[in-house]
Parts: structure tokens; sequence; C-alpha cells
């Protein structure tokens, strides 16, 4: 251990595959994508996502319910369950030294086609007074304050599809700084609303497979055409490794790296070496101290667009010659922004625990242009020393995660 | 008391506010339902789609459902 490590104490994930950490991990070993028709988006060109079955009015009762878009309600849950995972207890913890940052890449835009519709018809006056106070993006950090007492820094972060990665590294500072001595960190983010699915297949980011919904989100492999919306939240406990320990606690594992980057290249189109990528690698690995080959394996940003994958791969072989063994999440639950970045965060964590790197989906064809070794087909057992995730984000911002055993 | 614009009201409160449907009787208040003056104004303005009457928000608080309904039924309350 380095004296820069953070401990991880506690997870918390609401996903395609479930609520709770558990079935998430069987969801991600079983290797089997979850988008389906999703009657929220009926009648639009894409109309097919990785839908959780998560119940906010069962989970929360229908008073908040009513009141939480789906990102806060899912990010509740999943701060509830990762405090519970630490051991926790809520009402002997100093509430001003526990930090809560949690990432998403826009304002929810799950009530707004209501509003735009009024707006449209001349009744700006019937607008939900609530609209944007329920939707704007650092609503699920406040709600997760709110809901568990935590009255120490609390903010949003937004970096596109980083955020939730963005998120915990900068919690880790916050942690490292002594700025806190507990933060509940990740992302959480529905991309199943009319609008948001409008506006990326409009900029031709969707997967457009929706004779075969289940074959759509294919990262790596050939027959890659886009992403596949989707939805959830997964929140990390940090804290420093002698805090967790004077209060008893078994870390899971170690945040032993943080690296983020800019690509400084386009608005939305990755640098095509995967120059921004790799920068965030170097930096993340500088940080914890230790090299590429430290990394037993990579848990990808994979997000199955053409171009992301294939910078992606660019930047693995540039920074790692031969890459280790790697695994794409989104296969399995497709892409919730910032969500995704908390969410594969904890997935790393549990690989490393469990020693076995969950399979990438859909992947019948292997892209002889990325040449890359990823588990497929059934979970692989590996000794795992590192692991390393990967989140890079419109606006060329990237953020990688290394993580040890504890 | 109006019963369609009462059914109006508890329905909204239902699904809009997400108030238990047992909780509801004519003559509880909205504060017995612990509305906040946001959940007020929500509710208000959700109203306003289906009655012909929009509720005003001074004093709200401490009517009850029987005596709103009765306001959102007559047609010149609270403009």
């Amino acid at each position: 251990m380095s004296k820069g490590d953070v401990a991880v104490t506690g997870l918390g994930l609401v996903t395609p595959a479930g609520t709770g950490v558990a079935a998430t991990w069987e969801g991600l070993l079983a290797g089997r994508s979850l988008a389906a028709r999703d009657p929220l988006l009926a009648g639009l060109a894409v109309d097919f996502s990785c839908a959780s079955d998560f119940d906010a009015a069962g989970a929360l009762g229908r008073r908040p319910a009513a009141r939480l878009e789906r990102f806060s309600a899912m990010a509740l849950i999943a701060a509830r369950e990762a405090v519970a995972d630490a051991g926790l207890d809520t009402t002997a913890w100093d509430p001003l030294r526990v930090a809560v940052v949690i990432g998403a890449s826009s304002a929810s835009m799950e009530h707004y086609d209501q509003a735009f519709a009024w707006m449209a018809a001349g009744r700006p006056d019937r607008v939900s007074p609530m609209a944007i106070m329920r939707s704007i993006p650092n609503m699920p950090a406040g709600e997760v304050g709110l809901d568990l007492g935590a009255r120490g820094p609390n903010l949003a972060v937004s970096t596109a599809c980083a955020s939730g990665a963005t998120a915990i590294g900068v919690a880790r500072d916050l942690v490292r700084a002594g700025s806190c001595d507990i933060a509940l960190a990740g992302g959480s983010e529905s991309l199943r609303a009319r609008s948001t699915a409008v506006g990326f297949h409009q900029m031709r980011a969707l997967s457009t497979r929706g004779h075969d919904p289940e074959g759509a989100s294919r990262p790596f492999d050939a027959d890659r055409d886009g992403f596949v919306l989707g939805e959830g939240a997964g929140v990390l406990v940090l804290e420093r490794p002698a805090h967790a320990r004077a209060r008893g606690a078994r870390p899971r594992a170690l945040l032993r790296g943080y690296g983020a980057s800019c690509d400084a290249h386009h608005t939305v189109a990755p640098h095509p070496d995967g120059r921004g990528a790799a920068d965030a690698l170097h930096a993340a690995l500088a940080d914890a101290g230790l090299t590429p080959g430290d990394v037993g394996h990579v848990n990808a940003h994979g997000t199955a667009t053409k171009i992301n994958d294939l910078t992606e791969y660019r930047a693995l072989a540039r920074v790692f010659g031969t890459p280790p063994p790697v695994t794409a999440p989104k296969s399995v639950l497709g892409h919730s922004a910032g969500g995704s970045g908390g969410i594969e965060a904890a997935c790393a964590v549990l690989t490393l625990q469990h020693q076995l790197i969950p399979p990438t989906a859909n992947l019948d064809n292997p892209d002889p242009g990325l040449p890359l070794d990823i588990v497929r087909k059934a979970p692989r057992r590996a000794r795992l020393t590192t692991v390393v995730s990967n989140s890079f984000g419109f606006g060329g911002q990237n953020a990688v995660l290394v993580f040890g055993p504890a | 008391m109006s019963s369609s614009t009462y059914e109006t009201l508890t329905e909204t409160l239902i699904t809009r506010i997400g108030i238990d449907p047992e909780r509801l009787a004519p003559e509880r208040t909205f504060a017995e339902l612990e509305l906040d003056s946001m959940a007020l104004v929500e509710l208000a303005v959700a109203l306003d789609e289906h009655t012909d009457s929009l509720l005003p928000l001074e004093g709200l608080s401490d009517l009850t459902l029987a005596e709103a309904a009765d306001l959102l039924s007559a047609p010149t309350a609270g403009r």
C-alpha cells in the first residue's frame, strides 16, 4: 500500500441487471445483453434500451418516487446500499465530514417532453413548477445528502460519459486532502427519455439494430454500430485506509490511482490516436506509482460506437504494447452515461475481489482491426493485482481509475 | 362539494404528489398531508389542466380537501 491509496469500503448498484451489487454481478457474469424494446421510446427510430426494473415507489415510497427523477431515486438506493455495505452508521458518523460526489452528464430529461409540449401549445403556465428542481444535474448528490444526513462537501461532476469516474476521482482527492473523512462517490443517470434518445440518434451515436435489440450493444465487434441507451447508478464509499481501520471496516479494494485528461482535439470525436485516453491512463498509473506492466485487466469504456472502440484500442496499444485482458460491461448493461463510470468502477472492484473477469456480450465477430484479448462467452479466472477502469466523455474528457487489492 | 372535482383533486394528489390514497379524506387539510409550498404550487398547476379555476396559493395549506374542491368548481374563484 502506498501513501495516497484510498480504501473502497462499500459498493451500491442499481442497473439493468437489477437492484443491488449481487444482482448486477450475476448479470455481468451471465454475459447476456439486457437490451429490449422499451415502451417509453415507442414510435421512435431507436425504440429499445437497457432498462432497470428498479421500482422507485417500492424502494422509497410513493411520495419520494413522485418527487424524484429516476437518476436521483437510483442514486439514493445505491448510496444506501453502499453505506450499509461499508458498515457505516449514519446516526453515529460526523455528518459534516461526509462528502457526496455524484456524476451526471446532463440534466434529467425525463419530464421535459411534457414541459416543452405545454410551451409549444402556448401554455407555459402549465409547466410543472418542479421541472427545474427535480432535473438539475446536482440533484442526485443533493438528494443523497438529504436522505443520509451527509452534510459535508456535496457536488455533481459533469464530464459527459466519464462523469461517474471523474466523480470518484474528485471524491478521492477530497478524501486525500482531508476535506472529508468519508466520501460517497459515483454516478447516476437514466438515458431512457425520448428527447435523449432522439438527440443521440440524430448524432448517429446509437445502434439502430432494432430487429435485434439484444445483439445491439457489441463493443469491439466488427458489426458494432453504436451504443445502447441504459440507466443505472453506482456508488462507492471511500475513506482513508487509517479511517477505515480505526472503525474496524474491511475494505473491498484500494483506489490507488486516478488520472484525468482532455483530448483538446474536437467537440465530440475522440483524438484519432486515443491521445487523451492514453494521457489519462499514464497519469492514473503514475499517480498509483505503477507501470503498465503491473496492470492485469482493463475494464474498458467500450461503448460499441465505431470510433470509441477504435480509439480506445489505439490508446491501450499505445500505453501497454500488448494490452492485458479487457472486458466491456456496456455490452451487458448498455450505456447510462454518467451512471456508467460509477457502475464500472464497482465492477472493477468486484472483478478484483472475485479474481474473475466478466465476459463481453455479443462479441461474435471480433474486429480484426482491434487485436485485443477480450474476455467473451464465459467469465475468466485471472490472478489480478491491478485493475484499471476507463471512462471517456464528449468534450474529450477522460478519467481512468486504478484499483488494487486491500 | 363537487364530487367530480374532489376526485380530480385526490387523483392529482396521488399521481403527481405521491400521497397514499388511504390518507385522503374530505376533511383532511393540505397541512395534515404535509404538502410544502413547492408541492402546493405543483398541485395547483397540475389541477389547472382539469378544472375551471386556479387554486389560490394563499392560505391553501389550511384548507380541507373538500373546501379546495369547492373552490375548484367555482368558475371565478382564484382568478
